[in-house]
């Protein structure tokens, strides 16, 4: 699995619909990561477009030794930090308020979260420091290799390594016998 | 609250945004060329009116405020008889004291301009202490020598120094000499109003 390489080859050879495949498959996963940073959906949204219009615009700045799915990561984490770094002020909606503000058309947590286990391990996650909880996020929401992860956070694999026996440690503490699965 | 986009709604936002992006790029680099051409422009126009003021300007180069004004042909324009010397000082020490006085009159600076003129054209003299001393000397009866001082001053401040003794003008800065006939000497000493 090459996580877009492929198809972004296609898309610079000129088949727009390449373009097209790329979204469909990390679209969602990159507005539900960069949502870990900045707690709106919508600003999330609104980055992880411009983080696919930097891929039509700097066509050959992706060098293809890492995969598309982490280039686009390490783009969405560094436009998520410059966007929280402009604002200062990170909004914090209580959970049980956030609860009551869906619409009636699925946001991308909901098609990921549609698992019930995944949902009480969300909520558990968001209590974590941001690290931590991105880590998490990365290696086993995102399914990546702790590499990947460790590229994307800019940081090496010991460090992931660490940040995730800290998280598991607490999110032992935070979901007791329900969190098992994960550790 | 706003709903999140649908498919469609974001691919052509992420065109949108890509057009604009690329737009501004284009902008962007159009405008640092129009600075680069115009900056080279207008060294080039700077260089060529510089290079045209050099060629204009009188050769002193190399020359310090020292430097005969022998050699500058522009500030000695003998034809035209307009020296660019605007005073004349002549200090004659003798046995009996020293005597300033000082020559501002146009026509007597250009007098004197073309005087030295004509030595400058000339050849230089032997060093005068290897000379045999057939020329009148300008020892005074009471055997103190006379000598002359010509300091000309140019009309930016500038000087130069010559000394007049015993029938040999030497020119200070740069030491050269030059031996008047007899002819010469007296015509010298007449614009500079000496004694005969």
């Amino acid at each position: 699995m090459d996580n877009g390489a492929c198809s972004y080859r296609r898309f610079l050879d000129g088949d727009e619909s390449a373009f097209d495949e790329i979204m469909k498959e990390l679209f969602d996963g990159l507005v539900f990561f960069i949502n870990r940073y900045v707690y709106d959906i919508h600003t999330a949204e609104d980055l992880a477009i411009d983080v696919f219009s930097e891929l039509i615009v700097h066509r050959r700045r992706y060098n293809f030794r890492v995969s598309m799915k982490t280039y686009l990561f390490m783009l969405g984490r560094s436009r998520a930090l410059d966007h929280i770094r402009r604002r200062k002020v990170i909004p914090f909606v209580e959970l049980s308020q956030a609860d009551g503000l869906t619409d009636e058309r699925d946001t991308p947590e909901d098609a990921f979260l549609a698992d019930e286990r995944k949902r009480s391990v969300n909520t558990a996650l968001s209590r974590l420091p941001d690290e931590m909880r991105i880590a998490v996020h990365l290696v086993y929401f995102e399914e990546m290799s702790y590499e990947e992860a460790a590229r994307i956070m800019k940081k090496n694999r010991k460090q992931v390594d660490n940040l995730l026996y800290r998280a598991k440690k607490e999110l032992r503490i935070l979901l007791g016998k329900d969190g098992e699965w994960l550790l | 609250m706003a709903a999140v986009r649908s498919f469609e709604e974001r691919k052509a936002e992420i065109f949108r945004r890509s057009e604009e992006k690329l737009k501004k790029r284009r902008r962007t680099r159009n405008r640092a060329f129009a600075c680069c051409i115009s900056a080279v422009f207008c060294a080039a126009v700077c260089t060529v009116i510089l290079l045209q003021q050099a060629e204009t300007l009188p050769d002193t180069y190399g020359e310090t405020a020292e430097t005969s004004y022998w050699t500058n042909g522009n500030a000695w324009n003998a034809e035209s008889h307009s020296a660019t010397f605007v005073k004349a000082e002549v200090l004659l020490k003798s046995g009996e004291g020293e005597i300033l006085q000082t020559i501002t009159e146009p026509d007597a600076l250009n007098r004197i301009a073309s005087l030295l003129e004509v030595f400058r054209n000339g050849t230089d003299s032997e060093t005068a202490e290897n000379e045999s001393t057939d020329t009148a000397s300008e020892t005074a009866p009471g055997g103190a020598e006379e000598s002359c001082i010509l300091t000309l001053t140019a009309a930016d401040g500038s000087t130069a120094e010559f000394v007049l003794q015993d029938g040999i003008l030497r020119e200070t800065a740069t030491g050269r000499e030059w031996r008047p006939d007899d002819e010469q000497l007296g015509e010298l000493k007449e614009a500079l109003r000496l004694p005969a």
